[in-house]
């Protein structure tokens, strides 16, 4: 008995380390491709910081404001993206986009429209989604009285009834046996 | 044909009382279909013991007058014998031209009615005048002898029992004197040997209860015969003025014969069948055949008187002497105390043993005795001892319990007459719970009983009373022992149910006048079927006796559907419609509505069909019920579930504000990533067709 506790600790502790090697395995791989990768990481540090921040502040499980963000915004620095690759993937090509006014403005635009999208989307999602459940629960409350009203007051399971599922009436009969439902 | 004249009456009247019931202009009761009874033409002089006659008319098909004789309620009309009856073609014997069951308003209720030719001139006896006639031989040769000995041969061959052979039931045919003959009267109106005197009735049957005499055989037609001869014949009555007992204890002591004819001497010829007629000895008496034989001019060896013993001393039992024993038996119910005394004192035992030298008896006492303190000696145990002492001593004798005097399946008459006209019954159930039945009737040595027969019976209705259930108790032994007795139901008291199937029209006469019972069934009615149609109320015996109304309903329908299908009976529209009146208890049972609904819908149909059996298929199908119940568990299953689902979505409902934040929130990820994959793929196409995108 005494050893089972400790064993059933190690079994529990396995997962988080095993996440923790893989966060350590992404981690070196994304400084590895970060340095060697370094104007696209110039680039994407600066233009992602609209994602960065929105991961920061969702405190919600999955992170699904960042993703949303993240998506557009990632969308938006896509064309300068396309040009560091394909033309000049230098630290000073890189820079020159950062320090553009212009590009920051686009990109950043296009990470608003991850914010609006997130707080629209989710409003009108939410809103017809309590519509929904008030209907179901008109429904199911229309469905219960049918019930009722088909099969007796029995169908709901609140009464004492006999053995064949009619309430009882009278204590005193005998025939009758008290079994709840 | 007779049978088939029973069954036309019975569907005439069936067919609806008012078709009987007489329009007050003519004021006549219709019967049968071609016969008229008059009510207010009264015919005293064929009046049979209560049963009243009345002036009849067939139009058409029966020609000269006729009489109808309406049966009182209390007696029970032989029908089975009437349709035997019916078949003897014999011009001494009451042309029967129908029977069965009419309304008679002046009872305002169903009355048995047998209906004769009127050909009944005066009777040979009045019942005023003295038993002795004093006719010569050859006269009673002619008149008597030869029409009679031709009826008993009839009788014989049809194995028929009259049971009112005597002279005042004979009676002379209409006409002149010279062609007058001899016509022997009613004998089915009411049970046999009913009105017979005591003096007509062989010793035994002489000892019971008129009521309960039993069926009878020929050999007690024989004697009654004998009687009859010997009284018509007679100069002298010898028991004028005298009571039936004197009559009984003469006939013990002396021999029927010597009784009977007191100081007149017979002579010749008549003197051999008057002594072969007049034997004590069932056994010894002569037959029909050997009446016959002797009508040829045969001369058969002289009957010896019946030898009874008696003891070498006599006992004195109340202040009186006994030498026989069958005379003991009459008196041991006169002081019960003083009977109990002799057994228990061993002087009965002590006398049967050295003055009668009758070892067996002494026997049969002794286990007598010991049946009798079987039940303790507290109340009833002076009663018993006194029936089971009586029985002891008279072999031949009737059953004598209490009041009773009942001779083998004379019980069932005793105890119908006893319920009609609300006599005290609990001596019937006693003499069966106690055994007296069943002692007296394995004591018993008259051989014209049906022992083996009785002792089932006797058995039966033993266990019966046991039980005071539905279907049981001393209806079902009334029922059992008396299988002519009509229904005694109060829901049906003005009708007279003799079968089934006329209870089945009775109840849809009562429908039909709105006269709905609360339950069709009860006590009697139940008992009834029980006994003449068990298989159409046995399987409901269970259900019948349930305290659930419903259950009862359900069984006393399903009762009249199975009489209905099995005796292919005509429709019961009312019956079906008084049913469905009370259905909605039934209906309650189902859970699904819809089912009910749909039962209601196609019970209606069947209602109006007046199909009882297609009403119960409905009700208590198994599938319905099956589809019901399956139906009702899914149901049950479905709102546990809805309700669950509610209480989640309550839960959820109460911070509306976050209620479906987080799908929301997917969604525009969704969105988000799907718009953001099309943007790349635009941008990603312009860049490679090497177009300035800005």
């Amino acid at each position: 008995m005494a050893s089972a506790r400790p064993k059933k600790a190690r079994k529990k502790k396995k997962p988080s380390k095993t996440k923790s090697l893989k966060a350590t395995v992404f981690l070196v791989f994304g400084l590895l491709a970060g340095i060697v990768l370094l104007p696209t990481t110039v680039l994407l540090a600066v233009a992602m910081l609209p994602t960065f921040v929105a991961a920061f502040v969702d405190k919600e499980k999955g992170k699904t404001k960042a993703i949303t963000v993240g998506a557009m915004n990632l969308a938006g620095s896509m064309p300068f993206l396309l040009e560091l690759w394909f033309e000049d993937h230098s630290f000073e090509h890189a820079f020159s986009f950062v320090m553009d006014p212009m590009v920051i403005i686009i990109i950043y635009s296009t990470a608003v429209i991850g914010y609006l999208i997130d707080w629209g989307v989710t409003k009108i999602v939410s809103l017809f989604l309590l519509q929904r459940g008030k209907a179901r629960v008109k429904a199911i409350d229309k469905r219960q009285k049918e019930l009722v009203e088909r099969w007796g007051k029995e169908v709901s399971g609140d009464f004492i009834v006999d053995n064949y599922g009619f309430a009882v009436e009278g204590e005193d009969d005998p025939d009758l046996s008290t079994n709840k439902s | 044909m007779a049978e088939k004249s029973e069954k036309t009456d019975q569907k005439s009247s069936q067919e609806g009382t008012k078709k009987d019931e007489p329009s007050k202009a003519a004021d006549v009761v219709s019967f049968a279909g071609h016969i008229e009874i008059d009510p207010n033409r009264a015919l005293p002089q064929h009046n049979v013991g209560r049963n009243k006659a009345y002036k009849a008319v067939s139009r058409g098909r029966v020609s000269g007058s006729l009489f109808a004789l309406i049966c009182e309620r209390h007696y029970v009309p032989r029908r089975n014998a009437a349709s035997v009856y019916a078949s003897i073609v014999n011009p001494a014997l009451l042309p029967l031209v129908s029977y069965g069951k009419v309304y008679w308003p002046p009872a305002k209720q169903e009355r048995y009615v047998m209906v004769y030719k009127d050909v009944l001139g005066e009777r040979l006896l009045s019942d005023d005048q003295e038993s002795a006639l004093g006719w010569k031989e050859d006269t009673v040769m002619d008149k008597i002898v030869k029409p009679m000995a031709n009826i008993l041969q009839d009788f014989r061959d049809k194995d028929f029992v009259h049971g009112s052979i005597r002279p005042s039931n004979m009676f002379l045919g209409k006409g002149s004197s010279q062609s007058r003959y001899l016509i022997l009267g009613d004998c089915l109106s009411m049970q046999a040997s009913y009105t017979q005197p005591v003096l007509y009735e062989p010793i035994e049957r002489a000892q019971a209860d008129p009521v309960a005499r039993g069926s009878g055989t020929l050999t007690d037609d024989l004697y009654s015969f004998g009687v009859s001869l010997a009284v018509i014949m007679r100069s002298r009555d010898p028991f004028s003025s005298k009571d039936d007992e004197h009559i009984i204890r003469e006939k013990l002591s002396l021999g029927s014969y010597a009784a009977i004819t007191g100081n007149d001497r017979f002579k010749g010829s008549i003197l051999e069948l008057l002594r072969g007629l007049l034997h004590d000895d069932p056994l010894q008496r002569w037959t029909t055949d050997e009446v016959l034989i002797w009508l040829d001019g045969r001369r058969l060896s002289p009957k010896q008187a019946l030898k009874r013993k008696k003891a070498a001393r006599p006992l004195s039992f109340i202040g009186k002497k006994f030498t026989q024993p069958e005379l003991l038996a009459m008196s041991v119910d006169i002081l019960p105390n003083e009977t109990v005394k002799i057994v228990e004192d061993g002087s009965l035992e002590q006398w049967l043993t050295r003055s009668l030298d009758d070892k067996k008896a002494a026997e049969r006492l002794v286990e007598a005795y010991q049946s009798s303190t079987k039940l303790g000696r507290g109340a009833g145990y002076e009663d018993r001892i006194v029936a089971n002492v009586s029985s002891v001593l008279d072999t031949m004798g009737p059953l004598r319990f209490c009041s009773l005097r009942v001779a083998g399946d004379g019980i069932g008459n005793g105890l119908y007459e006893a319920v009609v006209l609300k006599q005290d019954i609990k001596v019937f159930a006693n003499m069966f719970l106690q055994s007296i039945a069943m002692n007296w009737v394995t004591a018993t040595e008259n051989p014209n009983l049906d022992i083996t027969g009785l002792i089932a019976k006797f058995d039966s209705c033993r266990g019966y009373m046991r039980q005071n259930k539905f279907g049981l108790g001393l209806e079902r032994c009334l029922y059992l022992l008396a299988p002519e007795a009509p229904c005694l139901s109060a829901k049906v008291q003005d009708y007279y149910i003799s079968s089934p199937e006329e209870l089945m029209y009775a109840f849809e006469s009562l429908c039909e006048k709105g006269e709905t019972p609360h339950l069709f069934l009860d006590r009697h009615s139940i008992a009834f079927l029980s006994v003449h149609d068990p298989k159409s109320i046995d399987p409901f015996l269970y259900d019948l006796n349930s305290v659930d109304d419903r259950k009862k309903l359900l069984a006393n329908l399903k009762c009249l559907a199975t009489l209905q299908k099995r005796s292919k009976l005509d429709k019961f529209p009312y019956i079906a419609k008084a049913f469905s009146k009370r259905f909605h208890i039934l209906y309650d049972r189902f859970h699904d509505k819809k089912i009910r609904e749909k039962l209601e819908e196609s019970i209606e149909k069947f209602v109006k069909l007046g199909n009882l059996s297609k009403i119960v298929n409905v009700l208590d199908s198994p599938e319905v019920h099956e589809s019901d119940s399956k139906g009702f568990h899914a149901a049950q299953i479905e709102y546990a579930e809805l309700r669950d689902e509610q209480e989640k979505l309550d839960e959820q409902l109460k911070t509306a504000d976050k209620f479906g934040i987080v799908a929301g929130k997917d969604f525009a990820a969704l969105v988000s990533c799907g718009l953001s994959v099309l943007a790349m793929v635009v941008i990603l196409y312009f860049f490679m067709a090497d177009k300035n995108f800005f």
